[in-house]
C-alpha cells in the first residue's frame, strides 16, 4: 500500500488544496478572506450609495437588510476573524522557534470548514427567500421562523455554525503550538509579544466561540422544533448567549493587529519592545476583563445588571492606557525609519484611539441609553475594526510581505494605499458620530429628508470611495510587487524575532538551526552583542 | 507546574474573581454561569496541559498533505447543510466524513510506519 | 427629577473633554516621537527598555480617570433610572411596524404605522411613566431630543419615567432592527402645557386615533 505521505505531490492543485504546511494553510485563509473582505467591501459600498441622498434609488429595503446583515456577517465571522488567526497560524510557529504547527491537520480542517461556512452563508442568495437578513447580530424574534422564514436564512446559521467551529480550530492549534511547541530557551517570558497576543486570543476564542456555536444551534432549532427561545426570558437568553461570544470576538479582531503594531514598531525603531512585563500583564487582564464585559451591548433593555457591566468596561481604560505606554515607549529613544509598515502602525495608533476613546462613550449607560442603536456606535466600531484592526492588518502585510514572498511591496504604492485609506476612513465614519448624536438610528435604508442627516451622509459615502480607491492601489500594489520583484533576503528590516531567521519564503520545515534564545528579541541580542554570541551556521547566519 | 499552565490556570482564576463579582451583582444566572463556565474552561484546559506528558522524543513528521481533511471537512458541510436541504444530503455527507475518517486512518497508519524505520 | 435631556448633557460635559483631552495628549506624543526620534546618521537608539516607576504612575493616573469616570456614571445612571410616582401614566406597545400609545384611566389610544405615524402627547413639566412592550419583536423605543431609548421586548413591560421640559414636537424611531419597516417606524411626541394637554385628551376621549 502506497505510503501517504507520497501520494499527492505538494505542488501540484491538489497539494495547494491540501497541504498541511501551516503556512499554506495561512496563505489560503489571507486570501479567502482578502476575497470576503472586496465582497463585503462591495456591498459596503452600495449601502453607502443608497444612503447617500433620501429616499430608495439604488435597492429596496429587503435588499438593503440582506445587504447590511452580510456585510457585518461577512467582515466579523469571514474576513477580521480569519485574518487574525491566518497570521497566528503563520507566524507563530516560527516566532516560538517550531518546524511546524501543532496538529496540522486540524489547523487544514479548521480552514476547510471556515471556507465552507462562507459558501454556506453566500448559498442563501441563490435561495427563494433571500440571504440571512435579520442582522449580524440575529436577534430572536426576529431571527425566528415566524419573523424570517426562509432556507436562506437557516443556510446563514449553518454558515455561521461552520465558520465560528473552524475558527475555534485554528486557535485551538495556535494554542497548542505556543504551550507545546516552543524552542529550548524560549520561556513564556521570551516569547515575542506578537506571539502573546495570540496566545490571550487563542485562549478568548476557546472559551467563548464555542458558546456561539451552541446559541446558533439553538436558534436553528427554534426555527424548526419551536420552544427554545419562546419563553418571555428567551430572547433577553439569546442575548448574553450571543454576546458571551460578541464581545470577546472584538478582542480577537484586535489584539493580534496590536501584536504586529508592536512587531513593526519596535523593528522600526531599532528598539527592543518597551515595557514588555506589564505589556504581558496588561494583555492578560484585558482578555480577562473582556470575557466579563458583554451586556454592555445590551444596557438599553433594561434587563441586565448595568453597573456591574459598566464597571468592567470601564476597567480596561487601565492596560489599554499601558499598551499605548509600551507603544510610545519604544518609539521614544529610538531610531526611527517611516517605512510603510510604520505609517500603518502609526495610523492604527491614532485611529484606534478615537474608536477605544468612542468606546469609553458607551460604556457609560446613561449615555449609551442615547448613543446605542445609532450611527454613533456604528462610529465607534469601525473606527475600531477599520481603522483599526484593519490599519493594524496592512501594517502586518507590508512588514511580513517580504518574509511570505521573498520580495517586498512596493513603497511609493504603499505610501499611496495609506494616504487614501487615512482620509478615507476619517471622511466616512467621523460624520457618523454626528449623525448618531443627532438621532439617526442603524440599519435603516432610509432617513426623512427633513432630519437634517442628509449632507453628513454625503460626506460619508464620499469617504467610502476613497476607500475604495486605497484598496484598489493595495491590489495593484500586490500585483505589480509579485510580478516585478525587487527580492528580499532572510531580514530585510533587521527584526528582532525568530521569523526573521529563516528563510524566505521559509522552508517546509521552517528552520535548519536556531540561534541562541536569549529574550523576547533574540535576533537583537545577537545584534548588539556579536563578539559574545557564538556562531551558529544555518539559514539567515551573518 | 508548567510556565504554560501557569498563565492558564492564573486566567482562568482571573475570570472567576470576575465570576464571583457577577454572582453577587445580578439577578440573572444565566451571566454568571456563563462566565464561570469560562473560567473553569480556561482551567481545565490549564490542568490537561500541566497532566499531560511533554518532550516526546521521535514525533512523528504528519503527512505534506491530507486529502483526508479536505473529505472530513466537506462531509461535515454537507451534513450540516442537509439539515435544510433534506435526508438525502445528511446521507451523503455522513458518507464522504466517513470516507475521510478512512483516509485519516490510512494517512497515521503510514506517518507510524514511516516513523519506526 | 432632572430630564434625561439634561442627566446626558452633565455627563456628556465630562466625557466628551476628557476624549478630547487623552487624543490630544496620546496623538501629541506620538508625533512628537515620531519627529524627534526620526532615523538620522548616527542616531543610535537608546537600550532602556522598561520604567517601572512610569509605569506605575500610568497605572494610578488610569485607574483615577477611570474612577472619576465610573463614579459621574454611576451616579447619572441612579438618578436616570429612577421611578417615581408618577404624574401621568402611558403603555406603549410596538409592533411590527407602528405603535399603539394608551393611557390608562383616561380611556385614549392613538395607534398609527409607517403608513401613517402617530402623535401622542405629554404634559410639559410632569413625570411620565412609560411602559413599554412588543407585540411580536423587539423594537426599541427612542426619543433623540429625551436621550434615551428602552428595547420593548415580547412578554416582558420595561418601565421608565421621561421628564418633557419645553413645548413643542418632538420625533421619535425604532431602534432596534426589526424587519422589512424598521426605518419607517417613527412617532412622535407632542410635549404641551397642563391646560392644552387636558382638552387633548378630551378631544380624544372614548375613540382609538
Amino acid at each position: 500500500m502506497t505510503p501517504a505521505t507520497a501520494a499527492v505531490p505538494v505542488n501540484g492543485a491538489l497539494g495547494w488544496l491540501a497541504s498541511t504546511d501551516h503556512k499554506r494553510t495561512a496563505a489560503r485563509l489571507l486570501v479567502t478572506s482578502f476575497a470576503f473582505f472586496l465582497v463585503g467591501g462591495a456591498f459596503a459600498l452600495v449601502m453607502r450609495s443608497e444612503l447617500a441622498q433620501p429616499g430608495l434609488q439604488i435597492v429596496s429595503t429587503d435588499t438593503y437588510n440582506e445587504l447590511f446583515t452580510m456585510h457585518g456577517s461577512t467582515m466579523i465571522y469571514l474576513v477580521i476573524t480569519p485574518l487574525a488567526l491566518a497570521l497566528g497560524v503563520y507566524l507563530v510557529p516560527l516566532q516560538v522557534g517550531a518546524s511546524e504547527i501543532a496538529a496540522p491537520r486540524l489547523t487544514l480542517l479548521g480552514y476547510w470548514l471556515l471556507a465552507s461556512g462562507g459558501l454556506t452563508m453566500y448559498g442563501g442568495f441563490l435561495t427563494d427567500h433571500g440571504a440571512g437578513r435579520a442582522g449580524w447580530t440575529a436577534y430572536y424574534p426576529l431571527s425566528g421562523g415566524g419573523a424570517t422564514p426562509g432556507v436562506g436564512m437557516d443556510m446563514w446559521i449553518l454558515g455561521v455554525i461552520l465558520a465560528v467551529a473552524g475558527s475555534t480550530l485554528l486557535a485551538a492549534t495556535i494554542l497548542a503550538t505556543i504551550v507545546g511547541l516552543r524552542a529550548p530557551g524560549m520561556t513564556m517570558l521570551r516569547l515575542p509579544v506578537f506571539t502573546w497576543t495570540m496566545l490571550i486570543t487563542a485562549l478568548m476564542v476557546v472559551v467563548s466561540f464555542p458558546v456561539l456555536v451552541t446559541a446558533m444551534g439553538l436558534l436553528f432549532a427554534d426555527r424548526h422544533l419551536g420552544g427554545v427561545f419562546s419563553s418571555p426570558g428567551g430572547p433577553i437568553a439569546y442575548q448574553h448567549l450571543f454576546w458571551f461570544y460578541g464581545h470577546p470576538v472584538v478582542y480577537v479582531m484586535f489584539f493580534p493587529f496590536l501584536g504586529a503594531v508592536a512587531e513593526v514598531t519596535a523593528t522600526f525603531s531599532r528598539r527592543r519592545f518597551f515595557g514588555y512585563r506589564p505589556l504581558v500583564l496588561s494583555l492578560l487582564a484585558s482578555a480577562g476583563l473582556s470575557m466579563s464585559v458583554w451586556a454592555h451591548h445590551m444596557f438599553a433593555t433594561g434587563q441586565v445588571a448595568n453597573e456591574y457591566f459598566a464597571l468592567t468596561s470601564h476597567a480596561l481604560i487601565v492596560p489599554a492606557g499601558l499598551e499605548y505606554l509600551a507603544l510610545i515607549g519604544t518609539m521614544v529613544g529610538g531610531s526611527i525609519l517611516l517605512r510603510t509598515p510604520m505609517l500603518f502602525a502609526v495610523g492604527f495608533m491614532l485611529l484606534f484611539l478615537i474608536g477605544g476613546l468612542s468606546g469609553v462613550m458607551v460604556a457609560s449607560p446613561p449615555l449609551d441609553y442615547h448613543e446605542t442603536d445609532s450611527y454613533f456606535v456604528v462610529a465607534h466600531f469601525h473606527y475600531t475594526l477599520f481603522a483599526g484592526s484593519l490599519f493594524g492588518a496592512f501594517a502586518a502585510v507590508y512588514y511580513w510581505f517580504p518574509k511570505w514572498t521573498g520580495t517586498f511591496l512596493r513603497e511609493g504604492l504603499g505610501r499611496l494605499h495609506f494616504a487614501l485609506l487615512f482620509v478615507g476612513a476619517n471622511l466616512t465614519f467621523f460624520p457618523m458620530f454626528f449623525l448618531g448624536i443627532d438621532g439617526m438610528p442603524r440599519r435603516v435604508a432610509d432617513y426623512p429628508p427633513d432630519a437634517g442627516f442628509t449632507s453628513l451622509n454625503g460626506l460619508s459615502t464620499a469617504g467610502a470611495f476613497v476607500i475604495a480607491a486605497g484598496i484598489a492601489v493595495f491590489i495593484v500594489n500586490v500585483l505589480v510587487s509579485l510580478r516585478r520583484r525587487s527580492p528580499a533576503g532572510a531580514d530585510p528590516w533587521e527584526g528582532h524575532t525568530l521569523e526573521w531567521w529563516a528563510a524566505s519564503p521559509p522552508e517546509r520545515h521552517n528552520f535548519r538551526s536556531l540561534p541562541p534564545i536569549t529574550s523576547y528579541a533574540p535576533l537583537l541580542d545577537r545584534r548588539e552583542e556579536p563578539a559574545t554570541r557564538p556562531a551558529t551556521e544555518g539559514v539567515g547566519a551573518r | 507546574m508548567r510556565p504554560a499552565a501557569i498563565v492558564l490556570v492564573g486566567w482562568g482564576a482571573w475570570l472567576a474573581a470576575l465570576a464571583g463579582i457577577l454572582w453577587i451583582w445580578t439577578g440573572s444566572e444565566l451571566a454568571p454561569v456563563l462566565l464561570s463556565g469560562a473560567a473553569a474552561g480556561a482551567a481545565l484546559i490549564g490542568l490537561y496541559v500541566q497532566l499531560r506528558s511533554h518532550g516526546e522524543p521521535g514525533r512523528r513528521r504528519v503527512t505534506d498533505s491530507s486529502v483526508a481533511v479536505l473529505a472530513l471537512a466537506a462531509g461535515i458541510a454537507l451534513g450540516l447543510v442537509g439539515l435544510t436541504a433534506g435526508p438525502w444530503l445528511i446521507l451523503v455527507g455522513a458518507e464522504v466524513a466517513v470516507f475521510g475518517i478512512g483516509l485519516a486512518v490510512r494517512e497515521l497508519r503510514a506517518e507510524r510506519r514511516a516513523a519506526m524505520r | 427629577m432632572t430630564s434625561t435631556r439634561d442627566e446626558f448633557a452633565d455627563l456628556w460635559g465630562l466625557y466628551l473633554p476628557v476624549a478630547i483631552i487623552v487624543f490630544v495628549v496620546v496623538s501629541s506624543a506620538v508625533l512628537f516621537a515620531l519627529i524627534r526620534f526620526r532615523r538620522r546618521d548616527g542616531r543610535v537608539a537608546a537600550k532602556r527598555s522598561s520604567l517601572p516607576v512610569a509605569e506605575a504612575l500610568a497605572a494610578l493616573m488610569l485607574a483615577a480617570v477611570t474612577a472619576v469616570l465610573l463614579t459621574a456614571t454611576v451616579r447619572t445612571e441612579d438618578r436616570v433610572d429612577a421611578t417615581v410616582r408618577p404624574d401621568l401614566r402611558i403603555r406603549v406597545v410596538a409592533f411590527q411596524w407602528g405603535w399603539r400609545f394608551e393611557y390608562p384611566g383616561r380611556g385614549v389610544t392613538v395607534v398609527g404605522n409607517s403608513n401613517a405615524p402617530p402623535t401622542f402627547a405629554v404634559p410639559v413639566g410632569e413625570t411620565v411613566e412609560f411602559s413599554v412592550t412588543s407585540r411580536d419583536v423587539i423594537h426599541s423605543f427612542w426619543i433623540p431630543s429625551e436621550r434615551f431609548k428602552r428595547d420593548a421586548f415580547p412578554q416582558r413591560v420595561s418601565r421608565f419615567d421621561l421628564e418633557f421640559d419645553e413645548a413643542g414636537l418632538d420625533g421619535g424611531r425604532c431602534a432596534e432592527f426589526c424587519g422589512l419597516r424598521h426605518d419607517a417606524m417613527g412617532f412622535d411626541v407632542l410635549a404641551l402645557p397642563g391646560p392644552q394637554f387636558e382638552s387633548w385628551l378630551r378631544e380624544r376621549r372614548g375613540a382609538p386615533r
